[in-house]
Order: C-alpha cells, then sequence, then structure tokens
C-alpha cells in the first residue's frame, strides 16, 4: 500500500475475521470427521495430524483474507485489493456502476453483516464487471449502496411501497415449475440417505410392498412433498418482501428469510415490465411480475431474472406492474389489445392441430396400439384447446408510451416495452408467413432477453408499428403496392 | 383492419448487394457441411459391417441433398441478401426460406467488426458485424469484398464516434 492514500483504504468488518475461518472450516468438517474416525489408532497418527494441519492452515487463510482485502471508496471510482500470494487489484469507475445489491446468508446475518455486490451492468466481461465486499458490517452496507447509487441517506422520507408479502400467496407457490425442481430435490435426497445407511429393500420386499400399496398413495406423497416444498421454499425465499420505489424511479427489492436479498434496480435502467402466467399458475388465477431492466446478468435458467415479486394473484401483479412503471393500469400489461388478423387465428389452429393429427394418425396406424381409444381423442382435444388458448393470448397494442405485446399458451407472457427501450427492430417472414400476409416483429432491446416478438401481424400493421415508435426508420424504404403479402417486394 | 388487398405498403430491397464470391464462399461451406455429415456414416460403415447397406442408402441420400443444397442455396441466398446504411440506421436482409430483415438505428451501435474466417481469406470476403446494446441486437453482413467491408466497417465507426451515449 503506498503511503499518501493507505489513510483511504479500509478494512472489511472485523467480524469476519471470526464468520470467514467459521464458514471455511464447516465446509472442511465432512473430511475432518473422516479422519476422525478413521485415523484414531497409533499408526495412523500422521493422518490426525494431517487433519489438524489442513484445519490450521484454513483457519490460518481464513483470518489472512481479512488482513490482506482492502477497499476504497474513491471520488471516481471504487477499488478492492485482495490476496495473499497473488495480489489482486480491482478498480470499478463509480460512473459505471449500475447496481449495488446486498445479500447476508445465515452467518452474516448471525453477525450483523452483509455483503455489497458492486455491478457495472455489463452483460459481457463476466467477473471482471463486478466486485464484491464480503463483508461489512449491515449499516456500512446500506450507507454504500446508499452512496454508490447516489440515493438519499437513511432516514429521508420514506418511499413509496409498490407491493408487500401477504402470507395468503403461498397458496401460488406449489402452482410453480420451481415446486416440481423441489419434489424432485427432495425424494432424490431421501433416496440417497436410503443407500448411505444400506437400506436397499430386496427385490421381493419392494414388490410386495409396491403391490399392497395404492397407487394413490405414491401420488398422495408427491403431492404433499410438492407443496411442502414449494411452501418452504417460498418463505425462505419471500420472507418480508417489500417492493419499493426510489427517488430517481428505480425499484428497491428486499426478501428473504436465511438468505437476504436487497436488489435495486435503477429507474433509468427499467426498460418496462412482462407479467408471466405459466398454465398451471393461471389455472390458479395467479402471475408473476417481472422488471425488464438493462444489466442484470442472466442466472443461466434465465427464467426469474427481474423477478420484481413471487407468485400472486393475477389483478396484484398486474397492479404491480402498472406500479413500477408508473403509468394507470389500463395502460400497462391490461391495456386492451388489438386482435391479429384472422390469418394469424388460422395459423394458431394449423400449429396446433397438424403435429397432433400426424401423431393420432400415426397411432391408429401402428398394429398394437391399446390405448387408441383414449389416446387420440385425448391428444385432438388438448391440441384443440392449446389452439383456443393461443388464439385467445394473442393480442398487441401501441399506447402513449408503450409497446405491449401478449402470447402464449403453455407460460402466456404480456410485455410491456417502453418505445425509448427500442434500440433495434428484426422482422421476420417464413414462407407460410408470406402466403398468409403476416410477419412477426421482434422489438430489440437491452433489457431482459434481449428481443420480445409481435407473434403474426399483417405486413402493414408491422410497418406501422416500426414507425410509429421509431418515426422515420423505414422510410426511405417503404413503397406502395406489390403481390399481397410479401415484406419485401422485390 | 380495414386495409385493402392492393396498395399496400411493403419494402423495397435495400440497394447493396454482397460480392459475387459470397456464392461461392456458401457453395464450399455447403460441402464441408456435406462432408462433415459424411464422416460418422463411413465410421459407422467401417467399423460396424452390418449396418453398411443402411449406411450405403443415407450417405447417397446425404450426397443428393448436399449437391442440391450445394447448387440452389447460395444463388438463392445471393438473390436475397442485401444491405444498405440510411441516415439513421444499418439494414440487413437475409434468409432463404426465412426472410429476415434487421435493423439497427446508428445512434444505438455499440462496436463494429470486422472478421474473416480462413474460407472468407481465401476468397477475400469479410464480414461486418454491428453490436448494439441487446444481447440480440447484432447484426452481421458475411460475403463483402474485403477492401468494401473495411471501407464500410470505418464509416460505420466514424458515424458512431460522436454519439458518446450509453446507447442502451
Amino acid at each position: 500500500m503506498s503511503a499518501p492514500t493507505s489513510t483511504d483504504w479500509q478494512r472489511l468488518d472485523r467480524r469476519m475475521l471470526v464468520v470467514h475461518p467459521v464458514v471455511d472450516l464447516a465446509k472442511l468438517v465432512p473430511v475432518l470427521l473422516v479422519i476422525a474416525i478413521t485415523g484414531g489408532s497409533a499408526d495412523d497418527r500422521w493422518r490426525l495430524w494431517g487433519g489438524l494441519a489442513l484445519a490450521a492452515a484454513v483457519l490460518g487463510f481464513g483470518i489472512s483474507r481479512w488482513f490482506t482485502t482492502t477497499y476504497r471508496i474513491g471520488a471516481d471510482r471504487v477499488e478492492l485489493r485482495t490476496g495473499l500470494l497473488r495480489r489482486h487489484h480491482h478498480a470499478v469507475h463509480r460512473d459505471r456502476i449500475r447496481t449495488a445489491d446486498l445479500t447476508a446468508n445465515p452467518a452474516h446475518r448471525l453477525f450483523g453483516l452483509a455483503v455489497v455486490r458492486v455491478g457495472t451492468g455489463r452483460r459481457e466481461g463476466g467477473d471482471d464487471a463486478e466486485l464484491t465486499l464480503d463483508a461489512v458490517g449491515r449499516g456500512e452496507a446500506e450507507r454504500l449502496r446508499a452512496l454508490l447509487l447516489g440515493e438519499a441517506r437513511p432516514g429521508a422520507p420514506a418511499s413509496p411501497l409498490l407491493a408487500r408479502l401477504r402470507w395468503s400467496w403461498v397458496r401460488f407457490a406449489p402452482l410453480t415449475f420451481s415446486a416440481l425442481a423441489v419434489v424432485g430435490a427432495v425424494w432424490f435426497g431421501l433416496l440417497r440417505l436410503a443407500e448411505e445407511v444400506s437400506f436397499r429393500p430386496g427385490r421381493q420386499v419392494l414388490e410386495e410392498t409396491a403391490g399392497r400399496a395404492p397407487i394413490w398413495l405414491g401420488a398422495a406423497a408427491l403431492i404433499v412433498t410438492a407443496v411442502l416444498g414449494a411452501a418452504v421454499v417460498f418463505v425462505e425465499g419471500w420472507w418480508g418482501y417489500r417492493l419499493t420505489r426510489a427517488d430517481d424511479g428505480g425499484l428497491l427489492v428486499r426478501r428473504g428469510l436465511l438468505t437476504r436479498r436487497t436488489l435495486s434496480l435503477e429507474g433509468r435502467r427499467v426498460r418496462g415490465v412482462e407479467v408471466d402466467e405459466p398454465l398451471l399458475l393461471r389455472l390458479g388465477r395467479g402471475a408473476r411480475p417481472l422488471a425488464l431492466t438493462t444489466g442484470l446478468h442472466s442466472d443461466g435458467s434465465g427464467e426469474h431474472v427481474g423477478a420484481v415479486g413471487p407468485a400472486m394473484p393475477r389483478r396484484e401483479a398486474h397492479r404491480l406492474a402498472a406500479g413500477v412503471l408508473g403509468v394507470g393500469e389500463d395502460e400497462a400489461t391490461r391495456t386492451p389489445l388489438q386482435r391479429h388478423p384472422r390469418a394469424a387465428i388460422v395459423r394458431r389452429v394449423t400449429r396446433a392441430l397438424v403435429p397432433a393429427l400426424v401423431v393420432a394418425v400415426v397411432l391408429v396406424a401402428l398394429p398394437q396400439a391399446p390405448a387408441d381409444g383414449v389416446l387420440v381423442p385425448v391428444l385432438l382435444v388438448g391440441a384443440a384447446l392449446l389452439a383456443v388458448d393461443r388464439i385467445r393470448s394473442l393480442g398487441h397494442a401501441l399506447t402513449g408510451d408503450h409497446l405491449v405485446a401478449r402470447q402464449g399458451a403453455w407460460v402466456r407472457r404480456t410485455v410491456v416495452l417502453r418505445r425509448g427501450g427500442v434500440i433495434g427492430w428484426r422482422l421476420e417472414q417464413s414462407l407460410t408467413q408470406r402466403r398468409a400476409g403476416l410477419v412477426t416483429l421482434h422489438a430489440v432491446t437491452a433489457a431482459g432477453r434481449g428481443r420480445y416478438e409481435v407473434l403474426d401481424v399483417g405486413v402493414a400493421r408491422a410497418l406501422e408499428l416500426v414507425d410509429d415508435v421509431t418515426p422515420g426508420l423505414l422510410a426511405p424504404f417503404v413503397i406502395d403496392g406489390g403481390p399481397a403479402g410479401r415484406l419485401v417486394r422485390r | 383492419m380495414t386495409t385493402p388487398e392492393t396498395g399496400e405498403p411493403r419494402l423495397r430491397t435495400p440497394a447493396q448487394r454482397l460480392s459475387p464470391r459470397a456464392k461461392l464462399w456458401w457453395a464450399l461451406r455447403s460441402a464441408l457441411g456435406t462432408l462433415v455429415a459424411l464422416v460418422p456414416q463411413v465410421g459407422v460403415a467401417w467399423f460396424l459391417p452390418d449396418y453398411a447397406r443402411l449406411m450405403v442408402l443415407t450417405g447417397v441420400l446425404t450426397v443428393v441433398i448436399g449437391v442440391v443444397h450445394l447448387l440452389v442455396v447460395p444463388r438463392w441466398r445471393y438473390a436475397l441478401h442485401r444491405w444498405e446504411i440510411t441516415d439513421d440506421a444499418v439494414h440487413t436482409l437475409s434468409g432463404w426460406l426465412r426472410l429476415e430483415w434487421r435493423i439497427a438505428p446508428i445512434s444505438r451501435v455499440q462496436t463494429v467488426d470486422t472478421d474473416r474466417g480462413p474460407l472468407q481469406r481465401l476468397l477475400g470476403l469479410s464480414s461486418v458485424t454491428v453490436t448494439t446494446a441487446s444481447s440480440s441486437g447484432a447484426l452481421t453482413i458475411d460475403g463483402l469484398r474485403a477492401d468494401d467491408a473495411v471501407a464500410l466497417a470505418d464509416r460505420l465507426t466514424r458515424a458512431t464516434e460522436h454519439l458518446g451515449e450509453d446507447a442502451t
């Protein structure tokens, strides 16, 4: 550390002297246990010493992290120095900072600490786009967050509350996809446990019990674990959930029971909102609100990025979405939508029914297909319902500030995108669409999934939408007439 | 919607074509693709003689499809692919079965790259890729003459230079 600036450099919270070593040691417990159990006898003493040495090393390393880690919030840069043998100096320009999020796992919370994660919102660049202070005191973390995002100090007039947790929402938890994942995890865990304690039921035992247990018992067990598991995940993830609006129009999400998460979204990064209704959730009259913002890293599945609330009643989700945009409810996801041309409706029907018909014909043609009488009608009726649902979902609208588009049956998505958030277009026309006189219009944006489509609109309408949102962009290319339905006259 | 059947607005094609050598480039890529598809079939026929007859059948089929693809698709693409730069935006039209018209406003362009693969270098061709802040907003013009590509990238870079905004 150079002398003139050393006064500015700060260490992490002193309590990390305990937390880091203890957490690291906890991860080592299984290894140490194995050593302790197997290494007791005299000639195996070196293993015991080895284990102790390992523990001491881990302890020492954990403690050293506190001494080697320093950070500095400068006038124009945030800097972090880490590393014992290999020093690492990381700096982020303050005007590049887009997010400053707080998380605290149970160990941190026990000691009143929080991790500050400073992000630049860059999509590429991986780790370099992020800087993590693990960890500082809770008060200091809040202060840093406010300082880095240029917000009002804590204690300023309370920001308006957009939504807060209602315990009745827990009923939607089992209807989301994560419930299925929980079931899988729980049963996998149980099986592993059974294997660990050498509970391997013989084939005979298995057949006897399975033969005696009625099938509904198995189904009930699955459903009960799904419901309970989903409820537990819901409580852990959304305990104390509050969504408030910051002064700059940004959003602040606080949630979490064991791991406390604070997610802040800068107002100028919000490009729109989305309300998702997966089929199961829709049947329960629920929906999930998302904010479309730039700079949020995808979490692999890309599913819950920008979630600003749990699954909640549909009305609440729509109201929350409107609140995020700061507009009236009937100007956001509840905007009255325009129907698409008849050809688009025909396309929904053919696209759902033709594959089902092909499968049905194959099933009937197969010599040995015992369940034809059940399977074929179920297949066809299912496809027809899917088509009807897709037709009912399809729609779009252009309001004063936003482009609104809705589609989908398995997951019905209603997307509201700010006009100013559109940074490009893509117009697609397949052979069948050309015959039907339709195009699929993609509005390209820096937020969320990168582009959002208006499925199967008429050619004229698509050009009208583009011209309305970005005046003059396509004007040099627009001409009159030509063979019906073609996007491009050649 | 009450738009009449004729007289509806549509788009004229963008003005610029690719280099005619792009046809050759696509043809070479098509041939390589066919070869890659043949390799596992030859492998199976060689090591598992039982399946040799089947592999001969699929192999012939692969070659027929490959040759048709090689003869038809490059010409088709060349006839369709166009690009143009207006004062406001970069436009590309591409595809063969599915037409795709991409628009990137110049004010939103973040980077302009030129890029030459081994095949393109052999033929003196180059690609220009224009990216915006969106993860799916990139726009590529393949098969330009190398000089044209450099000139184009230059012009775009200059056009975007004095728009120092965030462009998101």
